[in-house]
């Protein structure tokens, strides 16, 4: 055992992996809970946007409250107590550096972080290989045309891109739409780019490995849905909701046959078409936005925050203990 | 000549796009009259115009031929084909992965029956009849 500033680095990782368990867990009972159908698209994009960056938030905050203590040593706020009461736990402590084994503490981290480290290194591959052939597309398109088509025969409208995304649209859906429903896509399209919504994809892909896989694919369908009816709201709002209605029922007239459920590993994870086209036809009522979720998430950070901090000492030893120290 | 599909879609560099949009526009050209038209302009040596001809030969998006003793090269697919497979495999990618940079209309055919999307008609059809909705 030595006392050194990588045993204090190792088992504020650890503190940083299990902070982020525990918003993961938070994330998923809000995500059940906090965000309904029922609810304007808007504030389910908010929520579950929220939900999605809790584990980072839970993880920064449960470090910082473990280091709580040390830094009002640092500040002579409170007493050096580190001498007075042993060395039966590690100590969070610029003074006094935790002694430390590093080999449990390496396996209790690779246990406890290689499976989201794995994860997000998957993402940032794919986020990687998926902006190389978006550039790549950029680069032998049409120069200056936001609209992009293609001769593809499958009935298909799509955003390219994140800084300045392109609209793609297949000639099988050109085919298929009259010239009013394809407005209608090229606007629901527009109204995508126009929220940012590939962006912020981008960094929802990103902040997904931190959740529970379940947590994770809910979240995900979640806020698709959100999205998806969001931009049909800006459409309708143009007076092009009925027009866009039928175009989603042409396209899926053409395309289930030839999609068999195998062929989409997303299936029942996929934006819920048949109630978007009831969204558009219909006009279904909203719940009024309820701070509960907002006003729990601050308390319970809070309260958490305050408890470690305040029992450093229990929250210590248990951090000892994951790291068998 | 059909233009072969690409069956992978290859990545393009920015001079790679270059040089191929050259060629689709002047249909052939040798490694000298490209340079002329794309590199001089850019700054950019004969021998990296040439290089670049080669690895676009060899991802096969060029054939050529020579002629007396240089070679002279065409496009081998076309812009709608190679967008078409680029996009399709973009596609392919967004429906298999949740986390890529797209927004989609409708990122899964979904298994709807036919009476299902029947009633939906019907309702859009109700809707439209309505006074307000006359103009749609």
């Amino acid at each position: 055992m030595t006392d050194s500033l990588p045993g204090l680095a190792g088992l504020l990782a650890i503190t940083g992996v299990v902070g982020m368990l525990i918003g993961s867990l938070m994330a998923a009972a809000g995500a059940r809970f906090f965000i309904s159908r029922h609810q304007s698209p808007a504030l389910r994009c908010r929520r579950v946007q929220r939900l999605a960056v809790l584990p980072l938030v839970t993880s920064l905050l449960a470090i910082l409250a473990l280091l709580l203590p040390a830094l009002f040593k640092l500040a002579g706020l409170i007493d050096d107590h580190c001498l007075a009461h042993g060395l039966h736990h590690p100590h969070f402590c610029l003074r006094h550096m935790p002694a430390f084994d590093a080999g449990p503490v390496a396996v209790t981290l690779v246990i406890l972080g290689a499976w989201p480290l794995a994860g997000l290194l998957r993402a940032a591959f794919d986020q990687f290989r998926q902006a190389r052939l978006t550039t790549t597309i950029a680069r032998i398109a049409p120069e200056g045309r936001r609209l992009i088509r293609t001769d593809a025969d499958s009935p298909r409208a799509f955003l390219l891109g994140i800084r300045q995304p392109r609209v793609v649209l297949t000639d099988g859906l050109i085919r298929l739409l009259s010239p009013a429903e394809r407005r209608a896509v090229v606007h629901h399209e527009i109204a995508h780019a126009r929220s940012g919504d590939p962006a912020r994809r981008l960094l929802l892909g990103l902040l997904m490995p931190m959740h529970l896989p379940q947590a994770r694919r809910r979240l995900m369908h979640q806020w698709k849905q959100a999205i998806e009816e969001r931009a049909d709201d800006s459409v309708a709002a143009r007076g092009q909701g009925l027009d866009l209605a039928s175009a989603l029922i042409k396209i899926l007239r053409a395309g289930a046959p030839k999609a068999p459920m195998a062929a989409f590993s997303m299936g029942a994870d996929s934006a819920d078409i048949a109630l978007r086209i009831r969204r558009l036809a219909g006009r279904a009522p909203e719940q009024p936005a309820s701070p509960w979720l907002e006003r729990s998430l601050i308390a319970a950070l809070g309260l958490t925050s305050l408890a470690i901090a305040g029992k450093h000492h229990v929250a210590e030893t248990f951090i000892g203990w994951l790291a068998g120290q | 000549m059909p233009p072969s599909e690409p069956k992978h879609a290859p990545r393009l560099g920015e001079l790679e796009a270059c040089l191929l949009k050259h060629l689709w526009t002047v249909e052939s050209g040798t490694a000298k009259s490209v340079h002329e038209a794309v590199g001089r302009p850019r700054g950019i040596s004969l021998n990296t115009v040439q290089s670049t001809l080669d690895r676009l030969h060899t991802k096969q998006l060029l054939r050529r031929e020579k002629v007396s003793r240089a070679f002279r090269y065409r496009a081998s697919v076309s812009c709608g084909s190679l967008l078409a497979a680029m996009v399709s495999e973009a596609a392919a990618r967004f429906s298999e992965d949740n986390s890529t940079a797209m927004a989609a209309l409708i990122d899964a055919a979904q298994q709807l029956d036919h009476a299902a999307l029947d009633e939906l008609e019907r309702m859009i059809a109700a809707r439209r009849a309505e006074p307000e909705n006359g103009h749609d």
